[in-house]
């Protein structure tokens, strides 16, 4: 009996270390949703005293969050923001890791949600200006042995302005036609378009001052016969801000078209550009931006640009008629100049 | 061949080239020509708006300055608040401004006006028309202003007329920027999120994953090591998001497996260490995208069988709100004959991020 219980244990100690491996492994969650943004004016002197809502997404195993305030800056031209992740990197001129507290861990149930505090003092001697850093959620991946570990982390991008006298200075840089590459890091701006009608128009401007910009204004965009072809009312519809020092590329869609998707019942807007339908010729763009924070000057950017769209068939249509006309004309004066031959060999007879 | 007809033919095809010529010109410059200018009115000066509080929906006290830029005969100034700047454009007044209860409680500089008029959305001065000296500050101060009630940028027009009445001549007609922010706590109808999960697997929208972690196993050096993860974002951030991907190489010791600086293609043997986000046939792994988001792939990471590994990368992006996709990374892992034996392994994070 005892050799039988002896071989028993046994094997149900084997069957766990066989077994264990097939059990759900993944004891911890690497699903997250954050608040993307959070943006605060606050005075020299001020204490702003705020929550952020996170939630574990699975519905399963807890999630286990590292908090760290981390300072960004601009990704090229694009609106994309660029982690500073050195551990020992200095504070930025527009940092808010000095001013910016939150916790350091937090642990969320499976499937529930967080409210954690956050508190951003502002000194009492902050110049006015725009100051921004990231809060950075890693998922904590428990330090496994395993050859490769993947962990998600998010950001919450915290923007905060501080009102006085500030220097504002935006420099206009380009306006023009703009065919964006695939995932719109960059591209290139052309004034002929054949192959393709334009279907955007991107304007660079570059913040020299201390304030993060959002320019607001209009396009105007007129035919070669001054008429106005289309009217954009916003000319940088999804608010896009200029960092400081960063040269920033606004893309202006001439046709957006906005769908309402819903998956998951989460209501998401997703702007698509379509068709323009230009007609071939040349068009001339006027843009008129302004620019100032409260109690700060207006400042005023203008710019025009002029593009052709020629597709390929209307350039062989016009030189078709063109040949066409030529050759009237050129068998008209054949014609007369016949004419002529025979009434003066008539009159020398 | 006499040379009478040479010439004769000279002759023909010099009158058409310059028919044409003189055809082509006709028809080009024009086009060339035409639209390219426009005219800019004359603007004020220094001109600002500062706001006691820019709390959206607040009372406010809105103080308007600027220098007139030049001596004009001055009878009226029109205030109109609107939600885009630029005179070409009607005016759609802001959600939730209203200045018709406002009162003028202070004027500095060029002075003696009076409210002639108001509505909601605009303010009238008015005084017996004189000439303006351009150098003067000048200041008017409104006050019982209620703000516009939705956090945003706006303008406020401002014409400057001859009359006492606006039915003169227009001489300044500019914009003034201001902007309103939202108080601390708002309980928007949907507020901002960014869902992001990385796993083995994932399904049902983050809610289930599998593993995050995984083994190559023994590294075998006659054909390449692969493995797979997803990850899964989406997003009503109005500008999108970027994933990023952090993390060195796989390292053991002070050995490494050298990651891919640029798009290469596996090859078995030689050190190598890459991901991308396509479905590949050699070797066969990987998936395309999937989801009804507008998300897009980096090329360097957006080619069939071939492979990068750059800390910091971007890896994908959506440029508006996007609403789910689904990303499939592929890691190859190709060693050398001679590499030193160990335990290589390394920490890749996805950083999700909203664009701003």
């Amino acid at each position: 009996m005892k050799r039988f219980v002896r071989i028993f244990v046994s094997l149900a100690v084997a069957a766990i270390f066989v077994l264990l491996p097939s059990a759900p492994v993944n004891a911890q969650s690497n699903a997250l949703s954050i608040n993307p943004r959070k943006d605060y004016n606050a005075k020299p002197g001020d204490t702003i005293n705020d929550t952020i809502t996170l939630t574990n997404l699975n519905k399963d195993v807890p999630l286990y969050l590292q908090l760290k305030v981390v300072d960004f800056t601009s990704s090229g031209e694009t609106g994309a923001p660029k982690l500073i992740q050195k551990s020992d990197a200095p504070p930025t001129a527009w940092s808010l890791r000095g001013m910016l507290t939150v916790a350091q861990q937090l642990t969320i149930d499976a499937a529930k949600s967080a409210t954690i505090p956050i508190s951003l003092k502002v000194p009492a001697k902050q110049g006015a200006g725009s100051y921004y850093s990231a809060i950075e959620y890693s998922v904590v991946t428990g330090g496994s042995e395993k050859q490769v570990t993947v962990a998600a982390a998010g950001t919450t991008l915290v923007f905060l302005n501080v009102p006085g006298t500030a220097r504002e200075q935006l420099q206009f840089v380009q306006f023009g036609a703009f065919v964006p590459n695939k995932d719109d890091t960059s591209g290139a701006f052309s004034g002929l378009f054949v192959a393709h009608k334009p279907q955007i128009l991107a304007y660079r401007l570059n913040n020299q001052g201390n304030i993060a910009e959002v320019p607001q204004g209009a396009i105007t965009i007129k035919d070669m016969f001054g008429k106005t072809y289309k009217q954009i009312n916003d000319a940088n519809p999804k608010k896009q801000i200029v960092l400081l020092g960063q040269t920033r590329r606004f893309e202006v869609c001439m046709n957006p078209s906005t769908q309402n998707t819903n998956e998951d019942g989460s209501e998401v807007q997703q702007t698509v550009c379509k068709d323009p339908n230009l007609k071939p010729g040349r068009y001339t763009a006027q843009l008129s931006l302004i620019y100032g924070s409260n109690g700060n000057e207006t400042r005023e950017i203008t710019a025009a640009t002029s593009f052709w769209y020629l597709p390929w068939w209307f350039i062989v249509a016009f030189l078709l008629v063109l040949a066409l006309i030529i050759g009237i004309v050129f068998f008209i004066v054949r014609k007369i100049r016949d004419l002529r031959d025979v009434h003066s060999r008539r009159g020398r007879r | 061949m006499s040379k009478r007809p040479v010439k004769r033919f000279i002759k023909s095809t010099g009158r058409f080239a310059v028919i044409s010529v003189i055809l082509i010109v006709g028809f080009i410059l024009p086009l060339l020509s035409v639209g390219s200018s426009y005219a800019d009115p004359i603007k004020l000066l220094h001109r600002l708006l500062q706001q006691s509080t820019d709390l959206t929906g607040a009372t406010s006290v809105h103080t308007f300055r600027w220098k007139y830029p030049d001596t004009e005969l001055l009878g009226a100034i029109e205030f109109d608040y609107c939600t885009n700047p630029y005179a070409n454009l009607s005016c759609d007044a802001p959600d939730g401004i209203d200045v018709s209860g406002a009162t003028l409680t202070n004027q500095v500089g060029e002075t003696g006006f009076t409210i002639l008029s108001q509505t909601t959305s605009q303010i009238i001065l008015t005084r017996t028309p004189f000439v303006v000296n351009p150098a003067l500050d000048n200041l008017y101060e409104f006050s019982n202003v209620i703000n516009p009630t939705t956090a945003g940028q706006y303008a406020v027009r401002v014409k400057t007329y001859t009359s006492a009445d606006t039915s003169g001549l227009v001489n300044d007609d500019c914009d003034i920027a201001f902007s309103t922010v939202g108080p601390i706590t708002v309980n928007a109808e949907v507020p901002p999120f960014l869902f992001f999960c990385v796993s083995e697997f994932i399904t049902d929208y983050c809610q289930s994953s599998g593993r995050t972690f995984f083994d190559f196993g023994d590294f075998d050096t006659t054909q390449t090591n692969t493995a797979q993860t997803q990850m899964q974002i989406a997003t009503n951030a109005q500008n999108g998001y970027t994933i990023t991907m952090g993390g060195n190489t796989m390292t053991s010791s002070n050995h490494i497996i050298d990651a891919l600086s640029v798009p290469t293609a596996s090859s078995v043997g030689t050190s190598q260490f890459g991901v991308n986000l396509r479905a590949n046939t050699s070797p066969a792994i990987g998936q395309d995208e999937q989801g009804i988001g507008i998300g897009t792939i980096s090329p360097d990471y957006d080619t069939p069988d071939l492979f990068k590994y750059g800390k910091d990368d971007v890896l994908a992006s959506a440029v508006t709100g996007s609403n789910y996709n689904k990303y499939t990374v592929s890691y190859v892992v190709n060693v050398p004959p001679d590499l030193p034996a160990g335990v290589y392994n390394t920490t890749v994070t996805y950083i999700a991020t909203a664009s701003f």
